[in-house]
Order: structure tokens, then sequence, then C-alpha cells
């Protein structure tokens, strides 16, 4: 009877583990608009007011939001879209069309987007024919037929902004921006960078028809409040179905949120990034580790998360090189202390070597030469050290010039952390001299 | 449609008919009485005379105009000219000026036009072909024909301010030149045998169109004369019976006989099909006609006779099937072969080419505006293609914009840039200037160029509109000459050249190549001729049309200068010394020395502006409108930014009054807009960034000082940065966490970083000054 008991909470724990798996990555991962803004409400009422103005008054404008990467510009306006649609005059009122810098490269392909997206009437099925210039002809005789009064408004929304700037004349932009501050069909256009010097970039006659708002998105929460972002991201919902072990969960997070290793693990990532996106891959690796043997998150979880998402990515490569290669790259350190970060190439290389061999012999097997290149043709390919010019045909192979792309203190943990690396490679680690 | 088609595509030349009949010694002239249109493909010759009305080659091929030739000549320089008397088509004829008809105009009705302002001299390669005008009284209903494009009535004159009945001074002369030329009453007994005899000559060559040689003319003049000869008397009282049996189809009868008459000259093949098409309405009186026909039977040699027949039947097939035709049915099978085959198919082929065309024609509207697709291009089987009748239109919203209720939203509504005001304050005398130059040249009907720069937000396009509007509205109320206006936008072309396709789009309606287009419009500014309204043209957004060879910018002010081009430029762009700068010199020539430049607005300006667009609306203290005049004037005297400033102030005073209290926009709300529009984002960035971004700020710094240089790499800068964690016992990161807050400053660019391959070896600079920095972390 307890057997089976104990088998069914296995199984209902499971049920349970899974959704919390599901409703926490769904929330780390997609950045809904869920949950409340933090220290941008302000930003919030002027952009809501913006975007209300334009589908209730047919109101055009343009608008720009800054803000470096992950400080959420587009759960901004995610957030302020959602509460738009709620408002039915709006929802049944608003055209949107949302292209991105990254996928619209050119002005060509944009048009095509914008066209495909408001479903102009040159639309066949899913495709958009005609030249470039039919295109923008067209468009452009679309926009302007609307008035203020009768036309629906359009929202167009640029990500990655400051990618439309380097288009051919700014074509798009001065056309968008034009048809904002004409009386033409009411448009807004919300530009999303992370450039501060975007209003730099404009042409003159593009700036003169932006209307200059912008809207900064800054982190400027502080610790206390990233503790308390921190908790509100981990904890589930009300509508949990299995509201016990919700509650179990959630008194969990906040025993969590006053734990002091949890609280420096926070702390050491406070004061490496603000950005919101980093402390969602952190909790994103620590809720993966929570399985049906191990239910809820522990401080020791987090720790580790951040052990794994800060690490030194160079200094880890070096920890799965041979010996020689480790050598090679000992050798290296020891050019650059002499020469003065002076670039060097595999003979110099391979003479230092050989003198540590000489030194040492007893402990190192003395390897060809073109076993010694090899090696520092495997570690140019894992980009620990870079030619500084492109290889040529003319200059050999072992006179290339090259930099290290490693630091001292770097190759020195590296060093620490490898696995039985022979006493007499480590001391020559330390000092180039150690023989005298 | 068929005829203007081809004419575009093949050669055709224009030769005097007969020897010159006077001579001006002093003008070096010579005049003749006819001319002969020889067309290359089809390898037919037209001969058209003085005094017989003409079609003339218009911007737009699918509208041609209506005159009548008067003179004829060549001048010292071997060009062949026209003189005409115009005749104007109702769609020519201004629309606000349609009205004074009250009535419907059939779109074969013509107005005899007196209006002065229209060049009268043509050059001789725009005349089409020849067509015919009649005059009516003007109580007289319009006969039913079919041919449409071919007869005009004329009923009354147009003389740019109201119509009059034709005087009878006019009336006969007309009547006259209709006599002369082609000889309505006289027709009829000439058609017949004429083409019989031509004929009868050139039996072998079927396909080819009628001849109309030297000697055939001479035979048609012996005829015309005579009118005397058996055949042509039997025809004639033949006629005259039938006629007084049935009245209603004589009338008909007549019209047809001098239908025939006119398509004679184009030749058979057309004949036929203009005959079948006739026959077509012809249900009433059928039997008539059939019974004339078979008179012309008679005459027609077979085979010719046949092919008419098998187009007739045809167009009677599904309403009558009489005996006589289904027996000519075997007849036509049989000799089928014997045919060649471009006159067997083509009646069929060129009555879908004539539906197709005459739909869009009627329908067309006047306006330059509406993009019309010209039917001609069709679309191939199988590849789709963008709808060609595609209307470009946003769908309308299903609520209606909520009008602004309060006094803020109204002085917002007013002072978005969109808005238009109701007078444009400031720019009076640039106003006045461009509309003195603009009339002058309207009035004189010449063409001219005038450049126009200012630094954006200054009014350059806003004025130009203004003065095109006022000027509109004087042409309405005739006191300058009516004018087309077009506009085009450098910025909002793909490329210069499409400025040409442009341009002939909104002047005629076609589509066409770029290439295609320019040859089309350098024929329509620089051949004498057709007689066109002045155009005036706005090139906004000039140096965007600048090429390597700028061709673009060479022909659109190189046509102005020419004699018959009747083009006004006016061109838009912010820098003064852009001819200078980017034209050479043959461009800069031509553009002329007519120069404005606007001056950036001075804060009383600006300062007008405001008050005048918010009217009696009382939304702003006073003060708060000057400061931000002087804020702007002091900046840039941009009107648009002004005005953004105060609708955004507006914004900020509704955001901070939220009782419903009314309130007006005080100098603290404009305050708090100019700083949000202006403000340096740098120093809050880096007050609002991490702990480590601001260490690494000033490791930045400590390097620069230590180094003595401006730039450092990232190395560099991660030893300073691991010594000042190390002085505040922080923990030190790892050179990866370097690097990307290294990227991540980079990003917002506060930073200036190199690409990131070099990891450790990339250079940094800063993209502020180290003072900024300086005080940015100072404060915490």
């Amino acid at each position: 009877m307890s057997k089976r008991k104990s088998k069914e909470s296995i199984s209902t724990n499971g049920e349970c583990i899974s959704q919390v798996q599901k409703v926490l990555r769904e929330r780390l991962c997609y950045h809904y608009a869920t949950g409340k803004l933090f220290g941008i409400e302000h930003q919030y009422r002027h952009l809501l007011e913006l975007l209300k103005r334009t589908t209730i008054h047919g109101e055009s404008n343009s608008a720009l939001i800054i803000g470096p990467r992950g400080s959420g510009k587009t759960a901004l306006l995610n957030h302020v879209l959602k509460d738009l649609m709620e408002i039915k005059q709006v929802k049944e009122n608003l055209l949107e069309v949302r292209l991105n810098g990254l996928l619209q490269t050119n002005d060509k392909v944009a048009l095509k987007e914008i066209t495909r997206q408001l479903r102009l009437e040159n639309v066949v099925g899913d495709k958009v024919f005609g030249s470039f210039a039919e295109n923008l002809a067209f468009l452009l005789e679309a926009l302007r037929k609307g008035n203020r009064t009768s036309s629906c408004p359009v929202l167009f929304i640029l990500d990655e902004f400051d990618l439309f700037v380097h288009h051919k004349n700014q074509t798009l932009l001065y056309n968008l921006f034009d048809i904002s501050q004409s009386a033409q069909t009411p448009v807004t256009v919300i530009g999303l960078t992370c450039r501060r010097d975007i209003l730099e970039l404009f042409e003159k006659r593009v700036k003169s028809r932006f209307s200059h708002r912008q809207i900064y998105v800054l982190n400027s929460f502080d610790f206390k409040q990233y503790v308390k972002i921190f908790k509100e991201q981990l904890s589930l919902p009300a509508d949990f179905p299995d509201e016990t072990f919700a509650q179990k969960w959630n008194n969990n997070v906040q025993h969590l949120s006053v734990d002091k290793t949890v609280n420096d693990v926070l702390q050491s990532l406070f004061h490496y990034t603000k950005d919101l996106r980093s402390l969602h891959f952190l909790l994103m690796l620590a809720v993966s580790n929570v399985t049906v043997h191990h239910p809820l998150i522990t401080a020791s979880d987090l720790q580790e998360a951040s052990k794994q998402y800060r690490m030194d990515s160079k200094a880890n490569i070096v920890h799965g090189l041979s010996v020689l290669e480790i050598c090679l790259i000992i050798a290296m350190k020891h050019l650059n202390d002499v020469y003065e970060g002076e670039p060097f190439n595999f003979q110099m290389v391979y003479n230092e070597f050989q003198k540590f061999i000489q030194r040492k012999a007893h402990c190192m097997y003395n390897f060809e030469k073109p076993v010694v290149m090899k090696a520092f043709e495997h570690l140019l390919q894992l980009e620990l050290v870079k030619p500084i010019e492109k290889p040529s045909v003319r200059t050999q192979r072992e006179y290339l010039l090259m930099k290290l792309l490693l630091d001292n203190t770097q190759i020195m943990d590296a060093l620490q952390a490898y696995p039985n690396c022979p006493t007499d490679v480590k001391q020559w680690a330390t000092s180039s001299l150690s023989w005298l | 449609m068929g005829i203007m088609n081809t004419r575009q595509q093949t050669k055709i030349i224009y030769s005097w008919y007969g020897k010159p009949t006077s001579s001006d010694r002093k003008l070096r002239t010579l005049q003749y009485k006819g001319i002969i249109i020889k067309s290359e493909r089809t390898r037919t010759e037209k001969c058209i005379q003085l005094g017989e009305f003409v079609l003339i080659e218009g911007e737009n091929a699918d509208r041609p105009f209506v005159a009548q030739l008067l003179d004829l000549y060549e001048d010292g320089a071997q060009q062949k000219h026209a003189v005409v008397q115009w005749f104007s088509h109702i769609t020519e004829i201004p629309q606000n000026k349609r009205k004074l008809l009250k009535r419907e105009v059939s779109c074969q009705e013509v107005f005899f036009d007196q209006v002065s302002g229209y060049d009268n001299d043509i050059a001789v390669e725009t005349i089409i072909e020849s067509v015919l005008v009649i005059p009516l009284h003007p109580k007289e209903e319009l006969p039913i024909t079919l041919n449409k494009e071919k007869i005009f009535y004329v009923k009354q004159s147009w003389d740019g301010k109201c119509f009059k009945a034709l005087s009878s001074d006019t009336f006969s002369k007309l009547k006259e030149a209709n006599r002369k030329g082609d000889g309505v009453p006289n027709s009829l007994n000439s058609f017949v045998p004429l083409d019989i005899s031509s004929m009868k000559e050139e039996t072998k060559k079927v396909a080819r169109s009628v001849m109309k040689t030297k000697n055939v003319e001479v035979e048609i003049e012996s005829k015309h004369s005579a009118s005397k000869s058996s055949l042509s008397k039997e025809r004639h009282s033949q006629r005259v019976a039938n006629g007084i049996k049935t009245p209603t189809a004589r009338k008909k009868l007549q019209l047809n006989s001098m239908y025939m008459a006119i398509f004679c000259p184009f030749g058979f093949e057309c004949s036929m099909f203009r005959a079948s098409s006739f026959l077509g309405s012809l249900n009433s009186g059928n039997t008539v006609f059939l019974a004339s026909l078979s008179k012309l039977w008679d005459y027609l040699p077979k085979t010719h006779a046949i092919s008419v027949f098998y187009s007739l039947l045809n167009m009677i097939e599904s309403n009558q099937k009489e005996d006589f035709l289904s027996s000519s049915d075997g007849s036509y099978s049989s000799s089928s072969e014997e045919e060649d085959s471009d006159v067997l198919c083509s009646p069929e082929k060129r009555t879908k080419a004539s539906r197709t065309f005459s739909i869009p024609k009627s329908s067309r509207k006047p306006s330059v505006h509406t993009p019309a697709k010209t039917p001609k291009k069709t679309s191939l089987p199988g590849t789709p293609k963008t709808p060609r009748n595609a209307t470009p239109e946003i769908p309308r919203r299903s609520h209606a914009a909520q009008k602004p209720a309060s006094m803020l939203e109204e002085a917002r509504l007013r002072l978005h840039v969109s808005a238009i005001p109701e007078s444009l304050p400031c720019r009076e005398e640039e106003f006045q200037d461009i509309y003195n130059f603009v009339e002058s040249k309207l009035i004189d009907g010449t063409g001219g160029c005038m450049y126009i720069s200012g630094v954006p937000g200054t009014g350059k396009t806003a004025t130009v509109h203004e003065v095109i509007r006022c000027l509109q509205q004087a042409a309405e109320n005739d006191d300058v000459p009516a004018f087309e206006f077009i506009e085009i936008n450098g910025m909002k072309l793909t490329d210069p050249h499409q400025a040409y396709v442009q341009i002939l789009e909104l002047l005629t309606g076609q589509k066409v190549t770029a290439t295609h287009a320019a040859t089309l419009l350098a024929k329509l500014f620089c051949t004498p001729g057709p007689k066109r309204k002045t155009t005036v043209l706005i090139v906004d957004e000039l140096d965007l049309l600048w090429t390597r060879k700028q061709n673009v910018m060479y022909n659109l002010f190189d046509w102005p200068t020419q004699k018959h081009s009747k083009l006004i430029i006016l061109a838009i762009a912010n820098t003064m010394d852009l001819p200078e700068r980017i034209m050479m010199n043959r461009v800069a020539s031509r553009l002329g020395l007519t120069r404005m430049s606007f001056q950036p607005y001075t804060y009383k300006q600006l300062q007008q502006i405001i008050s005048s667009r918010l009217n009696s609306v009382k939304a702003f203290e006073e003060d708060a409108i000057q400061l931000v005049s002087r804020k702007v004037a002091a900046l840039s005297g941009d009107a648009r930014r002004c005005l953004d400033i105060c609708r955004r102030a507006t914004e900020i005073c509704e955001f901070a009054s939220q009782k419903n209290i009314p309130e007006i926009v005080r100098m603290a709300h404009v305050t708090e807009a100019i700083d949000e529009m202006f403000s340096s984002p740098y120093i809050s960035a880096i007050r609002n960034a991490s702990l480590h971004e601001q260490i690494f700020l000033k490791a930045i710094l400590a390097e620069f000082r230590r180094a003595g240089v401006e730039e450092a790499t990232v190395q560099q800068v991660y030893h300073q940065h691991i010594s000042l964690c190390r002085m505040e016992g922080m923990q030190s990161p790892t050179v990866s966490d370097i690097m990307s807050i290294c990227s991540r400053l980079g990003a917002c660019r506060l930073l200036l970083v190199e690409s990131s391959n070099k990891y450790l070896h990339m250079r940094v600079r800063l993209n502020i000054s180290q003072d900024d920095v300086m005080y940015a972390l100072k404060d915490e």
C-alpha cells in the first residue's frame, strides 16, 4: 500500500516537475510580456499614450526606443501593444508592420515585406511581384491616398533600427518619416536600437523629419529590485495546477532570495551586467537541474550555474591541450615577456622550446620539428594563436608572424587547473630562468 | 490602337505632295498643298491635303488631338511644319468648365478651339492620319455611328472661358472643308468605282492595301468633278431609290458611305473590318444594306468579296441567317486557300483589339494623378504577375477617428507638421518671388528653371506647394492660362533614371521603361507641336538625381530651354552651392541663375508660425512659445523641430494635470520637452551601467593617462581593470567577462571598438570626452 502511494506521489511529482519546467522555460526563453516592468513605468506611459493617439485620433508620430541590449526595449513595446489590444477600438483599427534590420537588409526587401504585411492589392498569395521602383511607387501611392480620419493607422516597428540607417540614401526611412509628417495615412514609426549615437547617423533631411522623440530604456534598478526580479521570474504563477507544490516552490524561492550564497551569486552577476537576459540565462541553467529526485532549486544549483555561465572560454580550451601544446604556449608567453608583446614566428617558438628541452631532457621527449609544427598548427586552428597578416605563398609557414591571444594570467590559471602537468613544465612557466 | 502602336515602331516617311505652291523669300519658306505619309511597314501611302482634318499625336498616345490643316510649309532648316486649327476634346477642357455645357457630351464631339494660348505651328511628323469633322447645328442630335475614332462632330466653339455656338462663317467653312477633302455627298459615288478600279489593276496584291498612287488620285478627281461616269451614276440613282423607300435606313446608309470614303485611304483590309463592324449594328436596316451590299459583290473580284463577307458573317451570324449568307459560306471555304492569311485572320483579331482598347478609353479619367494602367501590357499566361489593376489603398478604419476633445488635443492637432495652415506666415517674400516667376512664364507660354535651396524644415516645399495652389486657383478664375502640375521627389525614387518614368506616368499615364520614357519625354518637350498646356514640374531633393554622367539633371534642365517645351521647373535642394559643387558646367549653366535660398527661421518668425497655427486656441503661455522659438532658432531654425517640441510639451502638460483641470502649457513643460529632445544620453547611460562596466571605463581612463595615447588594446585595459578591482577588494573578472563588457559598451557606442576577431589585441577608444566620463563616474 505504502509502496503504491509513494509511486503515485512520484508520478504526480513528475507531472509537476515537467509543468514547472515548461512554465519557467517559456517565461525565460520567450520574454513574454508577463509580470511587471521594472523602472520603466514612465516610458511605458509615454509609449502607450503615443500609440493610443495614433490609433484613436489618427495622429502620425515617430519615436525611437533606445537602450542597451537586454534592457527590455522589445518587452516594453510588447507590453504596450498587449495592453493596447485590449481596447476594442484599437484592436480593429491598427495595422502592424514589423521589420528587422537583420532580415530586411536593403530597402528592396523591406518594401516587399511591408507590402506583404499590409496585404495591399499587388500581393499575390504570399508573394509580391514587380520591380523595386514599382513597389515603392505603389506603396507610396497607397499611403498618400489615405487621410487622417478615414484610413486605418499603420504601426511600423523597426527592430535593429540602426541597420536601416545604412541603406542606400536612407530611402525607406525618409519616406516613412515623411509620411509621418504629412497629411497622409496616419503612421507611427517605432524604431528599436541600442545605439546612442543613432541621431548622428541620420541624413539631415531624414533627421529633420524625425520627431526626435527618444524613449530611453535604461536598467536603472538597484540590487534590491534585482533580487525582486529574480524572485518574480522564478516564482510559479497562481494558476499553477498543483497548488501545494506551487506553494512549496514559491516558499523555497523566497528562502533562496535571502540566502547568502545566492545573494553573492546574484551580486556578482549584477556587478558584471544589469542585462536581464543574462539573469534569465543563469536561471535557465539552474531550472534545467530540477528533476523528480531534486524537485527544488538549491543555492548550490545557482552557484554551479553561475560558474558554468561565467567561465573563461579561452582558458577552458587550454585545459584540453596536450603537454606539448602547453609547452609551446609557455614558450610563447616567455617570448611575449622578452619582446614586450611583439609578434613572433614558429621558428622562435621552436627555439625557445628547444632550449627548455635541452635543459630538462629527462622529463620531456624531444619531438621532431614536424610534430611540433603540427601541434603549433592545432593551436592556430583553436585560435589561441593568430597570424597578424594573411598567410601568403611567398612566406614560409615557419616565419609567419603570430600573436598569442591569451593573457599571462589566463595561462597561469589554466596551468593550475591542468591535470597531471609535469612539475618542470610548471616551473618553467613561472620563470624562464628557473634553471639558473 | 493598332495604327498608333505601329507608328511607334515603324519608320514613317513624310514627304510633300506636289510642288511648292508658293514661296516666301524673306522667311525662306516653301508652301505646299498636301503631304504624303508613307509607312514602311504596311507600305501604305496616304495623302492629306490642306483643309483636311487630322489626328495629331499628343503626349498620350491613346488620346490624339484633332485639328484641321490650314497651312503646310517647309522652313529654311528643311523642317516640315504645319499650321493647324485645333479642336478640343471634352477631356481637354478643365473639369470645372465642363459643367458650363449643361449636357452630356459624347466622346465623338469636339469643340472648335479658340483658346489663344496654344501654339498652332506644329511639326508635320506629329500628324497621325486624317479624320472627319462634321459641323452640326446646336439643336441637331449626334448621328449614331460606329467608327468613333474617325469621325468627330463639332457643334460649339470653346475659347477657354465659355462655349459658343459656331458662327455661321466657321460653320460653312467647316462644311466646305469636308466637301473639299473627302466630299461627303460625292463619296458614295466615287467610293465603289474607285475601289474596284484600283483592285482591278492590282488583283494580285490581295493583301496589300489600296495604294493611293498619283494616277488614282487623278482618277478620283476626274470622277469627283464629273460624277457622270455611267457606273457612279447608276449607283447613285440606286441609293436614292433605296433612300426614298426607307427613310430611316437612309440616314444610316449615308453615314456608312461617308464612312467608307474615309477608310478607303487606309487600305482595304482595314475597310473590310470597318464595314463588318458597321454592319453589326445595322440590324434594323439590314435588308436594305444587304441589298446594296449585293451590288458591291458584283463589282469586287471574288476573292476580296469573300473575305469581306467572311467578316460580315461573323457579325451577323447570331442575328440573322439568310440564305444569301449561308450560300456564301460555302464559297468562302472553297477559296480560303488562295487568301492571304493576313487578310483572313485580321478581322477577328482587330475586333478584339478595338474592343479592348475602347473600354479603357471611355472610362479613363482625365486626372493625371490616377496611375492608369495601359491595357497594352498583357501578362504572360502561366506566370503570376502583379495584378495590373491593383489599386494602391490602405484599408479603411472601422471606427471613425476621434475628434479632439480638449483644448490641448486641439492644439496638438494644429501643431502637427502635417496640418496644413491657412496661410504660410514669414515666407511672403519668397512666396511672391516664386509666384511671379511661375506666373510670368505661364503667361508668356515659355519655360524656365528656378533653383530653391535652404536647410531642412525652412518651408521650401510648403511654399512651392502654396504657390501652385494659388496658381491653380487663379487658373480656375482664368487669371492665368491653365497648366499641368506634376511633382517628383528624388528621395522617393529608387534610381535617378526612374525620374523619367514618373514624369511620363504623371503626364500621360503611360508606364514604360526608363530609357523609353526618356526618349518619349525628349520627343514631347523638344518637338514643336502638339498643343500642350504648360507643365510645372517640381523636383524635390534634386541632389539625389545626381548620376555620374549627370544626364538626368542635364535633360531636366535642358528641356525648359527648348523653344516649344513649355516646361517650368522648380528644383528644390538643401545646399545653396549645389550647382557649383556637384553639377558639371553644362548642367549648371542650363539651370540658370534664377535662384532663391530660404534662410533658417529666426526666433520671431518661429514664434509667429506657432501663434498662427494655434490661431485662437489658447493652449500656450506666451513665454513658453518664445522659449521654444529661441531655443530652436539658436540650434537649427527648423520649423519641424519647433512644432514637435510644442507638441511634446502639450503631452507633458497633459500628463502633469491629470485631474481634468484645463491647464495651459507653461515654461516648465516646454523646458522638459526640450531637455528630453536635446539632452545627451551618454551621461545617464554611464550612470546606469553595471559596476564592472563603470570600472572598465575607469580602467580605460587610467590606461589613457598611463600611455598618453587616446587608444588602448583590451589587454592593456584588462590589466588596469584587474588592478582597480584589487584596490577596491573585488573579485576580478575573467577575460571573457571583460570581452563581453567591452562589446556591450561598444554596442551602445560609448566605446569605439575594432572588429572582435583580434580578441585581446582589439583597440578601444572612447566615443565621448574623458571629462564627460569622469563627470559621470565621479558623482556616485
